[in-house]
């Protein structure tokens, strides 16, 4: 048994209820280490394009990685990984709360869920004893009522529960994965593909100690490093203030989506939802996944209006930019209610916000009017249209279930030129970070194995001026504004970063925000391994799990020309930090490329694919 | 000479003009106003190894710490951003 692994699988289908355990080959753990990285090589397997989201033999891989089972800072992390039925293709999605370390300590690497079963169920995995339960009692109950309800059933409040709401219930292709009421796998809509296999819940409680090569060591850097990341997480604002951090720099920097990425800057909207307001206005306090040194997650308490009292999770940047300036809304408590919601329903508030804004702009413009909206006015600004609107889209019931598909079937169902409207990358909604102010995230966008996502890459902050790994060359002067050149060698590196981080499992913000070093990463990595990896070893990992990706999403359909930014991204700002800036997005794409080693037409080299031990995949890569 | 700053820093959110002495820089503009706002803002904008960690822009464009001041400057001061 390698050091770090159990070199075990546990395969659960779901038709027969069959239960088994398969063993994780060594080769497979030193090329694709766990997480994002094993979910890829099981995807790839397992899942041929012809297997539609939906279909029962569409695969849920659950995966820890290395760095679960030790009280690593930021290893609360773990990965899920299926076909996404908003992009059709490769996709992975992360958490925290405590559900990875959890899985881990039971005994196995990687589960498997495939096949649907006749009614609801949950899986309920404590060590080796693992059942299928029957959950039609929970099935239609929201995603908080299904935490405290099976940990009820099964009598221990310390299990960790990974569930859905009604949106996964009903097929909502934006629908997340709720874990222990407090972190949420949230995009490309898993939760829809737990749902359309009756699957309520996975329920996990280990107790047993992983192998580690040298226990000493990994114990002096965990204790070494948790200081370091704390202390560094004060400074850069993450501990105190959370996510919420970003607003102010972001929207000065036209980063921040304005009026669903129609406008250019609204200041004072950023001001009144982003810190210090927030952490004041919502009585924040820091709510850490374990063995976080950060607490990024906000526990806040909302007494008055009445309408408002909430206490419970709070948004993040991202709900605040997709619900916030977005919507051109800026009462930070109506967004806490919202994002309440839609974590109850289940439900990714990325994608809802994009839906959301589409539906402003499409009334704004008389795409649609009162006729198609049920009479209600859909106007920019209106915090009670978008609470009535995300209720609508969760339960898919009424003029939000146009939405239910997500933004772009939506569009094609409201025809006329709904379609240019809506910002996406493979039908991945675009996050709250703008490409036409960090010009790293245009290739990153384009290129995106799971379609438009900042947390595959992470540019932008090193754009703003927060995150540099200098192990990789990633420094201050790649980070200046409107400037190409080296922006695709910033993208590649980052992809291939956070690729080897979404597999070993680590939460990024340990290293974006905490500070953490490459170098110490690996430090970590080695002691729980004894492989002696350098950073250029650890690179080509990552490189090898994003090119794998890729060639899943070539397999599924998708090519050179959904290597694209949405019309919207080509339109200039007329006023702000970025007023009359436009990215070359070819140029960008053409560096990008060349120094993966892919042709023109977006495919990787056979010599590309031997350096990176990937040349078996190169035959079938289409 | 008289420039104009604006601070957009968390809890120091607030506009001024200043006056400096020609081959004044940017590094002096953060240190004259650490000695006015004092330990608060020296603790958000100063890493007692890494040096300063603020961003600066002046006249809409990224500075660096040694750039030398102009008059008229329009200068914004910003946090980096970590955890996106």
């Amino acid at each position: 048994m390698a050091s770090g692994y159990w070199n075990k699988i546990l395969r659960i289908d779901l038709t027969d209820k069959k239960i088994t355990k398969e063993e994780l080959d060594y080769d497979t753990c030193k090329l694709f280490i766990g997480g994002a990285g094993i979910g890829a090589k099981i995807l790839w397997e397992e899942v041929p394009s012809e297997i539609s989201a939906f279909d029962p033999d569409n695969k849920l891989i659950f995966a820890g990685g290395l760095f679960q089972g030790h009280p690593v800072p930021g290893s609360a992390k773990f990965s899920i990984t299926s076909k996404s039925p908003l992009t059709n293709t490769y996709a992975d999605s992360a958490a925290g709360a405590k559900w990875g370390p959890l899985f881990k300590k039971a005994g196995y690497d990687v589960l498997i869920v495939q096949g649907k079963s006749e009614n609801p169920v949950y899986i309920y995995i404590q060590d080796d004893r693992i059942e299928i339960r029957d959950a039609r009692n929970i099935w239609g109950m929201d995603s908080y009522q299904a935490v405290d309800q099976i940990r009820k059933e099964i009598g221990d409040p310390r299990a960790s529960v990974a569930t859905i709401g009604q949106a996964g219930e009903k097929l909502v292709k934006m629908a997340c994965i709720v874990v222990d009421k407090h972190s949420f796998a949230g995009r490309c809509g898993l939760g829809a593909v737990m749902g359309s296999k009756n699957l309520k819940a996975v329920v996990v409680k280990g107790s047993k100690k992983v192998p580690v090569s040298n226990l000493s060591l990994l114990k002096n850097y965990n204790r070494t490093y948790f200081k370091e990341i704390y202390d560094a997480s004060i400074q850069s604002g993450l501990r105190p203030h959370g996510t919420p951090v970003l607003c102010i720099t972001a929207e000065a920097f036209g980063d921040m989506p304005i009026k669903y990425w129609t406008e250019d800057t609204w200041p004072e909207g950023a001001k009144k939802i982003g810190a210090p307001n927030y952490t004041k206005v919502l009585s924040v306090k820091p709510y850490p996944c374990l063995y976080c040194p950060i607490g990024c997650h906000r526990n806040i308490e909302i007494k008055e209006p009445a309408r408002y009292k909430l206490k419970g999770i709070g948004p993040e940047y991202e709900t605040l930019g997709m619900f916030g300036t977005n919507l051109m809304i800026d009462d930070v408590k109506a967004i806490a209610v919202a994002n309440d919601i839609c974590n109850k329903l289940g439900m990714d508030t990325l994608s809802a916000g994009a839906c959301v804004g589409l539906a402003m702009e499409c009334y704004e413009k008389g795409i649609i009017n009162k006729k198609d909206t049920d009479g209600m006015e859909v106007r920019w600004g209106d915090p009670d249209v978008l609470i009535e609107l995300i209720k609508q889209i969760g339960n898919n019931e009424g003029f939000g279930s146009i939405f239910s598909g997500g933004t772009l079937e939506a569009a094609k169902k409201i025809g006329k030129n709904g379609l240019e409207l809506v910002a996406h990358v493979k039908g991945l909604d675009l996050p709250a970070h703008d490409p036409r102010a960090c010009w790293g995230l245009v290739p990153t966008y384009a290129t995106g194995t799971r379609g438009a996502c900042h947390m595959r890459g992470a540019e932008e902050d090193v754009e703003m001026g927060g995150f540099y790994i200098p192990e990789i060359g990633i420094t201050e002067e790649l980070a200046k504004f409107f400037n190409p050149e080296g922006k695709g060698h910033l993208a590649a590196k980052m992809q291939d970063y956070c690729s080897l981080i979404n597999s070993l499992v680590l939460c990024v913000f340990m290293s974006d925000g905490g500070g953490l070093s490459f170098t110490s990463i690996l430090n970590i990595f080695n002691s729980i391994t004894g492989w002696d990896w350098d950073i250029e070893e650890a690179m080509r990992c990552g490189e090898r799990i994003f090119t794998l990706q890729r060639l899943i999403n070539l397999r599924d359909g998708y090519t050179k020309k959904d290597d694209i930014l949405p019309p919207k991204m080509y339109i200039p700002a007329k006023k702000g930090f970025r007023a009359g800036k436009i990215p070359p997005v070819n140029d960008l794409l053409n560096e990008y490329y060349e120094l993966r080693e892919w042709d023109k037409e977006g495919l990787p080299t056979k010599e590309r694919l031997e350096k990176l031990n990937l040349l078996k995949y190169y035959e079938n890569r289409i | 000479m008289k420039v104009k700053v604006e601070l957009r820093l968390l809890n120091i959110d607030d506009k001024l003009e200043m006056e400096f002495k020609e081959n004044a820089t940017v590094r002096s503009l953060l240190e004259k106003l650490i000695s006015i706002y004092g330990e608060n803002l020296k603790k958000l904008i100063a890493h007692a190894e890494k040096g300063f960690r603020v961003i600066v822009i002046a006249n809409g464009e990224i500075v660096k710490f040694q750039q030398e001041l102009k008059d008229k400057d329009e200068l914004l001061l910003l946090l980096p951003t970590a955890g996106g």
